[in-house]
C-alpha cells in the first residue's frame, strides 16, 4: 500500500472497520512512514475532539419531565396499524 | 423483547416503559440533529406517536428495536431539516457551573466544533452522530440510514475531513466557522 491508499483507510482503521489483511498492510506501512503516522495522530486527535464536542453538546439535553403525559394525551385510544390508518380515506 | 411484544399488542403500560427506556436515545439524537431543545421536544413527541402507530410493523427478525427506532428518528429529523435553516448547538445551553470547569480555550474550541458540526450537511451530521456519539458500527449505521456500507464510510471520511480543516484553520488563528467547507 502507498501513502494515498493507507490514508484513505486510516479512519476506518481507527474505527476497527478494516479487514484483517488491510489492518496488517496498514500497520506494516505505518511502521516505516512518519508522514502517515503523523496523519494517524492528527486524525485520532480530531476524532476525540468531535466526540467530546458531541458529548458536551448533548450533556444537558434531556426530555422534559412531563414528556410522557404530553405524549400519552396524543396517542390514539385504540392503536390502528400504521398502513391501515394511512390507507383510510379522510372524512 | 417482552415489553415490545406487549406494546405491539396494544398494552399502553408496556408502551410507557418502552418510552422511558428509549426517550433519551430519541431526544439526544433529535437535539444533535435539529440543534434546539424545543424542536427536540417536538421531535420526541412526533416520533413516539409514529412509533405507537407503526409498532405493529416492527419485525424483530429483521432488525434490533433500537436500529428501527434510530431509523424512525433519523427519517423524522432529515425530513424536518429539509424545511429548516442551518443551526448551531448553542453553548449557552451549557450551565455556568460546567463552563467554569473548562478553560476558555477549550470551550472556544468546543464551541467552534459544535458550530462546525452544525454546518455539515444533514447526511454527514447523521453519520457523525451515529458513529461518534452513539458509537455504532458502520454496518448498523448503513442499516439505519438505508445506504450502502461504502456510503457510510465516505460520508464519515468527508465529514471528518471538513471538520479537521476547520479545526486546523481555527488553531492556526486564520479560520472562522464561516470558512468551514461544507460539501457532500
Amino acid at each position: 500500500m502507498n501513502c494515498e491508499q493507507v490514508q484513505s483507510l486510516l479512519n476506518a482503521y481507527l474505527d476497527g472497520e478494516v479487514t484483517p489483511s488491510e489492518r496488517a498492510l496498514i500497520q506494516a506501512h505505518l511502521s516505516g512512514c512518519t508522514v502517515c503516522q503523523q496523519e494517524l495522530d492528527l486524525l485520532s486527535t480530531a476524532r476525540s475532539q468531535v466526540r467530546s464536542a458531541l458529548q458536551r453538546g448533548a450533556s444537558q439535553a434531556v426530555p422534559s419531565q412531563n414528556a410522557w403525559s404530553g405524549l400519552e394525551a396524543r396517542l390514539p385510544k385504540v392503536r390502528v396499524p400504521f398502513l391501515q390508518e394511512v390507507a383510510q380515506p379522510s372524512s | 423483547m417482552q415489553i415490545i411484544l406487549r406494546a405491539q399488542s396494544g398494552d399502553r403500560e408496556a408502551f410507557a416503559v418502552l418510552f422511558e427506556q428509549h426517550k433519551n436515545l430519541v431526544y439526544k439524537t433529535a437535539y444533535l440533529m435539529l440543534g434546539e431543545a424545543t424542536e427536540a421536544e417536538d421531535a420526541l413527541q412526533e416520533i413516539f406517536v409514529q412509533v405507537y402507530k407503526s409498532l405493529s410493523g416492527f419485525d424483530a427478525r429483521k432488525a434490533a428495536f433500537t436500529t428501527w427506532l434510530y431509523r424512525v428518528t433519523f427519517n423524522y429529523c432529515l425530513n424536518h431539516r429539509r424545511k429548516k435553516r442551518p443551526f448551531t448547538l448553542p453553548l449557552e445551553d451549557i450551565s455556568p457551573v460546567l463552563k467554569s470547569e473548562f478553560p476558555s480555550a477549550r470551550l472556544a474550541e468546543e464551541e467552534f466544533l459544535q458550530q462546525a458540526i452544525g454546518k455539515l450537511t444533514d447526511k454527514q451530521r447523521a453519520v457523525i452522530i451515529l458513529r461518534y456519539f452513539w458509537d455504532l458500527p458502520y454496518a448498523e449505521i448503513a442499516q439505519i440510514l438505508d445506504v450502502p456500507l461504502g456510503t457510510v464510510k465516505s460520508r464519515i471520511d468527508l465529514a471528518l475531513k471538513t471538520l479537521r480543516k476547520g479545526i486546523e484553520e481555527q488553531e492556526s488563528g486564520r479560520g472562522s466557522v464561516s470558512q468551514v467547507e461544507v460539501c457532500e
